[in-house]
């Protein structure tokens, strides 16, 4: 999986959190993306947007009061930053998609009944690969699909994220039977 | 609340210091360490909480934050959130294809793990803890990660005296004590071997291409 552009993912964070536009550096050697602030450095793409939704005040995107659930959108964000992002084939995005159709079969976001940073994060680190899907393959991840088409509508990031299509129609026979 | 684990595995350790630490008990499940525990992972993946509604956490760092939260002693600090990111994904990366070949019996090339031990190390010089001078999870999370290497070659952090400091001074915390025994039964490294080899691999970050626009 091709790496999304991770300076692109945090100005649209930031944008759609209302804060401050900022500015993030990724260390060459390392690979870490690192943003400073006010003489503090957050490394790492998952705590800095963690960093960022803590800063716009809005604590229903991080679990709210609920402990299992700000722990559920911990585990999601690790999922994207130590497997999503660290695809090193297409068995390995394969089996990305397959799990995460898997877990949306009877939910409609990550956690919980309402947007997270969970979606946010995982809808950036997938957009590169759904984008490169076909008609079929989408059908084939039907509740992916469907997931990821109501988060783009709902965040509605178009300058960072043009809206990808998706077909409202079953298109091909069997692909998505189970 | 139970905890599914295999025998012998790092990552329950820390989740069973966290459990001492908050007084929360877990139930304590094994399985095979090839069993497939949350239905629509494809993979192996332990340990994995199942909490009492039949919400599944896979990833052990979460259940470390989120047994200490329910009894006040999570951080909300972003260093611990940084910490523990650090750990799944870079130490990790290191750590998860350098283990199997030490514990299999191979020579691991230690100088791979030395940039993730100066880490650690630069960050004590100047704290009690790795997060200022309290006790977090991140302090949890890190110890059970690198507790295999030091089960397998207690001088491994010899060169670091901050960090061997800290390991033995968590060492012989009551909690971190019992726990370590629970894991190992006493019997030191020979006890984490299997679990060790059966572990799914955390790959290293695939280099970023700046795509020209």
């Amino acid at each position: 999986m091709k790496p999304s552009e991770v300076e692109n993912e945090v100005t649209a964070l930031a944008k759609y959190l209302q804060v401050k536009p900022c500015k993030c550096t990724v260390d060459k050697k390392s690979g870490v993306t690192q943003l400073k602030h006010n003489g503090q450095t957050v490394c790492g793409l998952a705590s800095i947007a963690t960093f960022l939704v803590q800063s716009s005040g809005q604590t229903s995107l991080y679990g709210g009061p609920c402990h299992l659930s700000q722990a559920q959108i911990q585990q999601w964000l690790e999922y994207r930053v130590a497997i999503v992002d660290r695809c090193l084939g297409e068995r390995d995005v394969a089996l990305v998609l397959k799990e995460l159709n898997a877990f949306l079969q009877h939910r409609v976001y990550f956690v919980g009944s309402s947007l997270s940073l969970a979606d946010l994060l995982l809808y950036f680190g997938l957009y590169a690969t759904i984008n490169q899907l076909t008609f079929q393959e989408k059908e084939k991840h039907i509740h992916l699909s469907r997931w990821f088409n109501n988060i783009q509508r709902q965040v509605n990031l178009d300058e960072f994220y043009p809206q990808l299509p998706f077909s409202l129609n079953h298109l091909y026979h069997g692909v998505s039977a189970h | 609340m139970k905890l599914f684990t295999d025998e012998g595995n790092q990552h329950t350790l820390k989740t069973l210091i966290a459990s001492k630490l908050s007084g929360i008990s877990v139930e304590l499940s094994h399985v095979d360490s090839t069993e497939i525990v949350v239905p629509f992972l494809r993979r192996s993946v332990l340990p994995v909480l199942q909490t009492d509604d039949g919400n599944h956490l896979f990833s052990a760092n979460a259940i470390v934050r989120y047994l200490l939260s329910q009894s006040g002693k999570d951080s909300d600090d972003i260093r611990v959130t940084s910490w523990l990111e650090w750990e799944s994904t870079e130490l990790q990366s290191v750590l998860s294809s350098h283990l199997p070949v030490l514990y299999g019996g191979g020579k691991a090339d230690v100088q791979n793990l030395q940039p993730c031990l100066k880490k650690v190390e630069d960050t004590l010089s100047g704290t009690q803890f790795l997060v200022q001078d309290k006790l977090t999870a991140a302090d949890i999370c890190v110890f059970g990660a690198l507790y295999p290497l030091y089960a397998i070659n207690p001088s491994c952090f010899e060169k670091h005296s901050k960090l061997s400091s800290w390991f033995t001074k968590l060492s012989s915390d009551p909690a971190f004590d019992t726990s370590v025994t629970s894991i190992t039964k006493g019997k030191g490294s020979s006890s984490l071997k299997a679990s060790i080899l059966a572990q799914p691999v955390v790959n290293p970050l695939p280099s970023r291409k700046s795509s020209s626009k």
